[in-house]
């Protein structure tokens, strides 16, 4: 493992709650979120902001392959499944690259696409224990209605959950499948 | 949380009625109304708590130049576990005289009254809705900012609890000095008074000075502490320092004053974000990045933001890129003027199809009518 700290990167995430538990989320795994990565999100208003991703990703693609001399460079785009599911939103990525002339995704490349599934609100209740490991299941409203006004220390916890394992071990083949993604970052 | 607001009759805005959320980022040109919006909240905050007296919040400039009334009124909503709480002010200015009087205010608890001042009487709902006490009072300020927490009137005292603790900063580091001979249990807009503020909240709250000395630390490089030290002219009389590491090992002191503004701006801003941990309130901020380093200002917004999921509440004025493309993902609300008229309001709705940063669309006019 590289040292974490040193590495440089772009997050793209769909909206603030999926930001803000990806920042905790590698800040706790040692990434340096305050200098060295640096995120961005979907603006609120017309279209999907997994769709703003999509569109992002190839741009993004192409900055760090540019900058191949340069070690400790990372991408990480993360979308949540919704109905389509890991294999479907990976696969959209990739279409999306060839459709912009660029590679599909390397298999050593640093770049990450997790893809939480029903969506991120799934992922945190699943690290907490409240909610079943049906993926099929979309549980967005079920986040504020268990945790109100405590999403950030909810937030804390289930990050706490998976640097504990709890994402490795999980039952949702999305949380596994998660962990192996960052993996690819350093 | 503040709900809504309706101003008529102040600056350029005219029977306007606006709803809030939980994060109101506010865009628009320079002169559409932004600050003013601020200013209004602020203003009707003062006077419920520092008991600014009338003439010197609400001023007859602060009429709408093209309405002939000498008449404002203001409308907040507040809902507060569960309870709606509705103020009604209203003001008359003499223009020639200078003077402004309140005509009208009152104070409205899920649609019962709470309180009223109306041709020059005092009308005070006990908390039982059975005894009523009224007096006579001159409306040069309001009655409420003499009104204690009592527990016959613990309804109202809810409702002024949250507007005094509404805190307002448009701030203006070079105008913050070093020395404070009090405490002050709250900060002026421009930040001038922020040493006794910070000698109030440090006193108040001293087990939350680590956690802010060591956010500082991670934006200020070398930074140490603040601490309040000597007593020149007499014994009341402190100075806020900073403390650094010096070169050779060691550390150093300067004086508040000696700071880059900067430095300043940001140690008020993460003193800020302790005082809103500290307990939910409304946050009006007016370009608070503003002298700010570029790769400072997320850092600190990412803590603002969770600071204010619990429980806060945050209206920011921004003009900045780095500001806009984090907030734009809660509820961006764009103000507009046309040929100079009142103020409109608008969602600020953008396209996330095309994968453009928030800020880049505004540039390439995205969201222009």
């Amino acid at each position: 493992m590289s040292d974490r700290a040193a590495i440089r990167g772009v997050v793209l995430c769909e909206d603030q709650l999926t930001e803000q538990f990806v920042r905790k989320l590698l800040s706790a795994l040692g990434f340096d979120t305050r200098r060295r990565i640096r995120f961005a999100r979907a603006p609120a208003g017309d279209g999907s902001g997994e769709a703003w991703v999509r569109q992002q990703y190839p741009r993004e693609v192409r900055e760090l392959r540019s900058k191949r001399h340069q070690r400790d460079l990372c991408l990480l785009a993360i979308r949540d499944g919704d109905r389509f599911g890991i294999d479907a939103r990976k696969r959209e990525l990739d279409e999306q690259l060839v459709s912009t002339e660029l590679a599909p995704r390397g298999a050593t490349e640093r770049i990450a696409t997790p893809v939480p599934t029903w969506s991120i609100e799934s992922w945190i209740l699943a690290l907490l224990g409240d909610i079943e490991s049906d993926e099929q299941r979309p549980a967005k409203a079920e986040l504020a209605r268990r945790h109100g006004e405590r999403v950030g220390e909810a937030i804390a916890a289930a990050v706490r959950a998976w640097c504990a394992g709890g994402a490795a071990s999980s039952a949702r083949a999305s949380l596994r499948d998660g962990v192996d993604e960052l993996a690819r970052l350093g | 949380m503040l709900e809504r607001i309706y101003i008529d009759n102040f600056r350029c805005y005219s029977a306007f009625e606006l709803r809030l959320d939980r994060v109101n980022l506010l865009l628009g040109a320079n002169g559409s109304g932004k600050s003013s919006l601020m200013e209004a909240i602020a203003t009707i905050a003062d006077g419920l708590g520092a008991g600014t007296a009338t003439e010197s919040g609400f001023v007859p400039e602060d009429l709408t130049r093209w309405d002939a009334r000498s008449e404002q009124r203001f409308e907040l909503d507040v809902r507060l576990e569960g309870v709606t709480f509705c103020y009604r002010l209203r003001l008359r200015h003499d223009v020639e005289g200078y003077d402004t009087m309140i005509v009208e205010e009152a104070v409205e608890r899920d649609g019962r009254e709470l309180f009223a001042y109306r041709e020059g009487q005092v009308h005070l709902h006990h908390d039982d809705d059975d005894h009523i006490t009224s007096f006579p009072f001159a409306g040069h300020r309001s009655y409420l900012s003499d009104l204690d927490d009592r527990p016959q009137h613990s309804r109202l005292a809810q409702f002024l609890r949250y507007m005094r603790n509404v805190r307002a900063l448009k701030l203006m580091p070079s105008q913050i000095e070093s020395v404070t001979v009090e405490e002050h249990p709250t900060l002026q807009r421009s930040g001038g008074d922020f040493a006794s503020w910070y000698r109030h909240l440090a006193q108040e709250r001293p087990g939350q000075l680590h956690q802010l000395f060591e956010e500082l630390r991670r934006a200020l490089p070398g930074f140490r502490s603040l601490a309040l030290v000597g007593a020149r002219r007499n014994g009341r009389a402190r100075d806020l320092v900073a403390r650094f590491d010096s070169p050779g090992g060691g550390e150093h002191e300067l004086e508040f004053e000696a700071l880059s503004d900067g430095q300043r701006a940001l140690i008020v801003l993460y003193t800020l974000l302790m005082d809103l941990r500290g307990g939910p309130r409304l946050l009006l901020l007016d370009e608070p990045e503003c002298f700010v380093g570029l790769t400072e200002i997320r850092p600190w917004l990412y803590e603002l933001e969770e600071a204010v999921q619990n429980g806060g509440q945050l209206l920011l004025v921004s003009q900045h890129p780095e500001i806009i493309d984090v907030l734009a993902s809660e509820r961006p609300l764009l103000f507009e003027r046309t040929d100079g008229g009142p103020v409109r309001v608008r969602s600020a709705v953008f396209q996330r199809d095309g994968g453009l940063q928030a800020s880049e669309q505004l540039l390439r006019g995205g969201l222009d009518p």
